[in-house]
């Protein structure tokens, strides 16, 4: 790198300080702000190391930086390691975009932070792919590199005959190699015409690349153009890759006019402000709540469901499932079921949409009750939803659970071969092998022997969303183990507001039928149906008595419903009557 | 860093412990099957996985090869070597840690150049990578036609006449749905769905003069068990029967194919092109009585010089009398057999554990299963070769789930011999990891000429020629 204005020994360390801020700033974002998107990242894929899943992945252009981004995500398992990679590779496309700068002087320094800015906050988005980001960093050594060599003609040559080859690599991001040979050429004053030739060249190569892929691959011009691997949804074209590849050659330019030193602070407050304001445009803390909701229920993390919903109400359908299934879990849903909002029945078992996320939390509802084979549906159906085609390592393994619980052992074998194929699922693979190969030894594993103990086993019929009831009334008559099933069924019945159903339905608890939400909807009932306290059950406690007439007398004075809900916003009653219009 | 991933990752290394399909000694089960001259080889595997390391020997006449191994790779060129000359007899293969030898018979009945088979997950409402896919029969190669990662959708019920490549059928879903037509190398996108019938054009058959092609309309609805044995149902709640005039672009109905207490379907034309046969069932609740419903194969005339429906269904076999239900009925291109799958009750036997293949020999009215070929679990969907010796079925043998496709010589008596199953050269490595099911595969004479760019555009375009309907005379 040429510097006019080279800096001096507390400049160096000025903007290397900036660079080790900024990397510990954005590892700080994604480990403690957006961890959960770094988890959802690694649910996403099932990276296997073998020559068949290498050479899937490399058969289209950017396949190469499909495959490494995909070597990466797997170690997104851990969220902190999720964000250190995160943080190293934006740090090192800064690293690079500055060693590209060839005018650039510590006034300019803070310019290189925009394309990796630009790219943190495409990473906001939980379906951006770390294959840009390599992609981008890969582009920009190659850049590097080429400038290495002094004679254009020579260098000229060499990047053109580079550029299928990126292309197939790293996909449509390589067209980035061209732009900043043209720039730094141009930026060397070096022969027009020399840079003339090569920038039509190049043009015609870039333009070339995407048709001539065509011919083997089956994708639309338009994937080819703007990338295959960059984003999770296929007919997205992602804007901010792209603003972070013109970003590249925009700073070089730059560059050349911001050179004095005092101009560093502007140039410092145009990174900082572009961030600062767009930073809270691109994140989104609904999907990190969601996000965060699904994976303390894959780890089983019931309380810290619970702590989470307690600090903020959940208000998502999906946060609302995953609270009431920790609720059942715990044992706490007949006592504390409405004191967390309720949105009526779908906030307990959400009807299936045609996603590769929502059905995951309400895949792990149905595991958790018993009906094997609707959780496998839902899981199935889930892991074929991913926008991009890649199987789920996480699905895969539940899967191979439901197939062994299942009895189809072939199927479950299946799965867990790809999963010995990976890094984090190894170990649980290889376990789950000697299960199948000596299947006796599987009712041994508390969990599976749980699942096939409460699962159906003799009641056969087709799952209905609308039969509900009776779907889960028939898993606890099955087996009276299985309070959960009886717990849905009831929450079932109230959110929907069916009394006497549930009337009907409690009168088969031998336990816990005097929970606090079954008394107050007995009561409910009772006051519903009768024109006197006479002949109530005796389970109904005194406080219960009281707090309904003071619930009734206070609806009849007609209190609003802000008092009402502070008052008895934890009742069924107040559910009842102001909740699932 | 990257070039030791790379290495770790990109050996091929065989490991028998990566599925165990069978009790058998080898898999895939190549041992006294009849194959084609022209197959490519039966790689295998021994699924021991400790004890001395095999020797096999293959020997036919003067000609022996011995492969050392628990996996046994043919070269190419000796394998083709050893079928031609052993053409019309067997080859022996002795193994040295087998007490027995097997043969394998090589048939003199050629079969055709390839297969085309759509490959998907067994999934129910939502998919992901698929696409129609053809492999030539001679090697492993295999080559995506047209996939859906070109458009929003997916495809199925792919059909040629009779194996010919250049005449098909290619039905899309989705929001771009549409029929593709390749009429002599001219492809259009059609809109099969008209005022006067039920709904879009599936499950094809093509007249054998290449002027009609069947079709049903189904209104199909799924259903998921609770009990473990079962998984899914898939049933119609409604279907008719029509055949599109290609010459005159419309489609033909008959009071006698499209009844309303009738619900038919799975069009398949006679050889000799005067009698259209499919599966009907009388309605009942769905899904209360899913397991009520039986279909029974019927048999209508037609007359290809008008394009006439005749009046009266005549019912071939009476399944329901049986407790069982047809689906698939696939007659033989020289006139002589239906093969057609039998299965408890519905008509997706695919997900019916208990579906086998049976053959109707045309000629006696004699129906029987095929069971050399029939297994424990699932066997459908079928296709005959072009010259009607060889017959393709997929089947749930191995797993249960993830259908492969199989391939059985039906002798002129209609005597199907030992399957084998389609050759790939790992292909126990190959079929644990393959995570898409083998579906709707039919023979094809050659290459299909299907340009994706073109097609890619005709389905993403909102242009379609819209389907005419008549009634029958």
């Amino acid at each position: 790198m040429i510097l006019l204005f080279p800096m001096n020994r507390r400049q160096k360390t000025i903007c290397s300080a900036q660079s080790i801020t900024v990397i510990l700033l954005v590892f700080a974002f994604f480990n403690f702000i957006y961890p959960y998107h770094v988890h959802y990242q690694e649910q996403m894929q099932l990276f296997r190391f073998s020559a068949d899943y290498f050479r899937d992945s490399v058969a289209v252009p950017g396949g190469f930086g499909d495959w490494l981004g995909g070597f990466l995500v797997q170690f997104f398992y851990y969220a902190p390691v999720g964000a250190m990679i995160l943080a190293a590779l934006l740090g090192l496309i800064q690293l690079l975009t500055w060693k590209n700068m060839e005018k650039g002087s510590f006034a300019s320094y803070p310019l290189s932070f925009l394309p990796a800015m630009a790219m943190f906050l495409f990473f906001c988005d939980e379906n951006a792919l770390v294959t840009a980001a390599i992609a981008l960093a890969a582009s920009l050594a190659a850049a590097f590199m080429l400038m290495k060599v002094r004679r254009t003609g020579l260098r000229s040559v060499v990047t053109i005959l580079l550029m299928p080859v990126m292309y197939m690599l790293f996909g449509s991001i390589s067209v980035l190699v061209p732009v900043i040979v043209a720039v730094n050429s141009f930026i060397r004053k070096e022969s027009r015409k020399t840079i003339l030739i090569f920038c039509a060249a190049a043009l015609a190569v870039a333009v070339a690349l995407p048709l001539a892929a065509r011919g083997f691959c089956h994708y639309p011009l338009d994937r080819l153009v703007f990338g295959v691997h960059y984003h999770r949804y296929h007919n997205a074209i992602p804007l901010m890759v792209w603003i972070a590849v013109l970003l590249v050659p925009a700073v070089m330019l730059l560059a050349t006019v911001v050179r004095r030193d005092r101009m560093v602070l502007a140039s410092l407050a145009l990174a900082i402000l572009s961030v600062a304001c767009l930073a809270p445009v691109f994140t989104d803390m609904e999907k990190e709540r969601l996000f965060g909701y699904d994976f303390m229920t894959r780890m089983s993390q019931w309380n810290k469901i619970l702590e989470t919903s307690h600090r903020r109400a959940p208000d998502s359908p999906i946060a609302v499932e995953c609270t009431n299934l920790a609720l059942a879990k715990t044992k706490h849903m007949s006592s504390d079921m409405f004191t967390f909002f309720q949105n009526g029945p779908a906030g307990l078992i959400p009807e299936f949409t045609r996603d590769h996320f929502s059905p995951i939390p309400t895949g792990m509802v149905y595991y958790h009750l018993g009906m094997i084979n609707t959780a496998q549906t839902f899981f199935f159906e889930a892991q074929e939803g991913i926008p991009d085609f890649q199987k789920s390592a996480r699905l895969t393994q539940a899967l191979a659970k439901t197939n062994l619980i299942n009895g189809d052992y072939e199927v479950a074998r299946k799965y867990v071969g790809a999963l010995k194929q990976t890094v984090f699922y190894r170990k649980w693979a290889k376990e789950t092998e000697k299960l199948l190969d000596d299947p006796e030894q599987i009712e041994k594993v508390p969990e599976y022997a749980w699942m096939r103990s409460v699962r159906m086993k003799e009641h056969d019929f087709m799952f209905s969303q609308e039969e509900m009831d009776s779907m889960l009334g028939l898993l606890y008559v099955e087996n009276n183990a299985n309070v959960m099933a009886m717990d849905y069924l009831l929450a079932w019945c109230l959110l929907r507001k069916d009394l006497p159903r549930f009337f009907e339905c409690h009168k088969l608890l031998q336990q816990g039928y005097d929970a606090r939400h079954y008394q107050e909807a007995v009561v409910l009932y009772w006051a519903l149906t009768h024109d006197g306290p006479e002949g109530m059950p005796d389970f109904i406690t005194r406080n219960t008595a009281s707090g309904f007439a003071r619930f009734i007398s206070a609806l009849q004075s007609g209190r609003d419903e802000a008092s009402m809900m502070k008052e008895f916003g934890n009742t069924y009653w107040f559910y009842y009557y102001y909740r699932f219009k | 860093m990257v070039l030791c991933i790379l290495t770790v990752s990109s050996c091929y290394r065989f490991d028998p412990a990566e599925a165990r399909y069978t009790d058998g000694p080898v898999w895939p089960d190549y041992m006294d099957v009849t194959v084609p001259v022209g197959i490519a080889p039966l790689n295998f595997c021994y699924t021991a996985e400790d004890g001395p390391v095999p020797v096999t020997t293959f020997s036919h006449g003067d000609m022996e090869v011995s492969i050392k191994g628990r996996e046994v790779v043919w070269k190419d060129r000796e394998w083709k070597k050893m079928l031609d000359a052993a053409k019309g007899g067997d080859i022996i293969v002795k193994s040295s840690v087998l007490p027995d030898a097997w043969t394998i018979h090589v048939s003199e009945d050629e079969i055709d150049y390839g297969i085309n088979y759509r490959l998907i997950a067994p999934g129910y409402e939502v998919y992901s990578k698929m696409g129609i896919y053809e492999r030539s029969l001679s090697d492993y190669k295999e080559k995506a036609l047209i996939e859906n990662t070109q458009f929003d959708g997916c495809v199925n019920c792919h059909a040629y006449n009779r194996g010919n490549p250049d005449n098909y059928s290619l039905h899309i879903r989705g929001s771009h749905g549409a029929t593709l037509l390749n009429l002599e190398g001219e492809m259009a996108a059609y809109n099969t769905k008209t005022d006067s019938t039920l709904g879009f054009c599936v499950y094809p058959y093509w007249h054998p003069e290449g002027d009609y092609i069947a079709y049903s309309s189904n209104n199909t609805r799924q259903g998921f068990h609770v009990l473990a044995d079962k998984l899914i149902e898939v049933f119609d709640l409604d279907s008719d029967l029509q055949v599109y005039d290609v010459r005159n672009n419309s489609l033909i109905s008959s009071t006698s194919i499209k009844k309303k207490d009738v619900w038919e379907t799975f069009p398949a034309f006679s050889a000799d092109g005067k009698t259209l046969y499919f599966c009907a069932a009388t309605p009942r609740p769905i899904p209360a009585e899913a397991d009520q419903i039986r279909y029974n194969l019927c048999k209508v005339d037609f007359d290809p010089s008008t394009g006439t429906i005749g009046p009266k269904v005549d019912t071939l076999i009476f399944a329901e009398g049986m407790g069982k239900s047809i689906s698939f009925p696939k007659p033989s291109y020289d006139g002589r057999f239906l093969v057609y799958t039998l299965s408890d009750y519905g008509n997706f036997s695919i997900w019916h554990h208990e579906a086998d293949l049976w053959i109707l020999d045309l000629a006696t009215g004699e129906s029987r299963p095929m069971h050399k070929i029939n297994s424990s679990d699932t066997e459908s969907y079928h296709s005959w070769s072009s010259n009607s010796r060889w017959m393709m079925f997929s089947s749930r043998r191995d797993d249960g789930l993830y259908t492969r496709l199989f391939f059985t010589h039906i002798d002129e008596d209609g005597q199907e011999s030992k399957p084998f199953m389609l050759p790939q050269k790992h292909p126990l490595h190959y079929y644990s990891y393959l995570n898409r099911s083998y579906n709707v595969p039919e023979f094809v004479t050659g290459p299909v000429k299907l340009d994706r760019t073109d097609a890619e555009k005709k389905i993403n375009s909102t242009e379609r020629i819209q389907f005419g309907f008549r009634m029958s005379e």
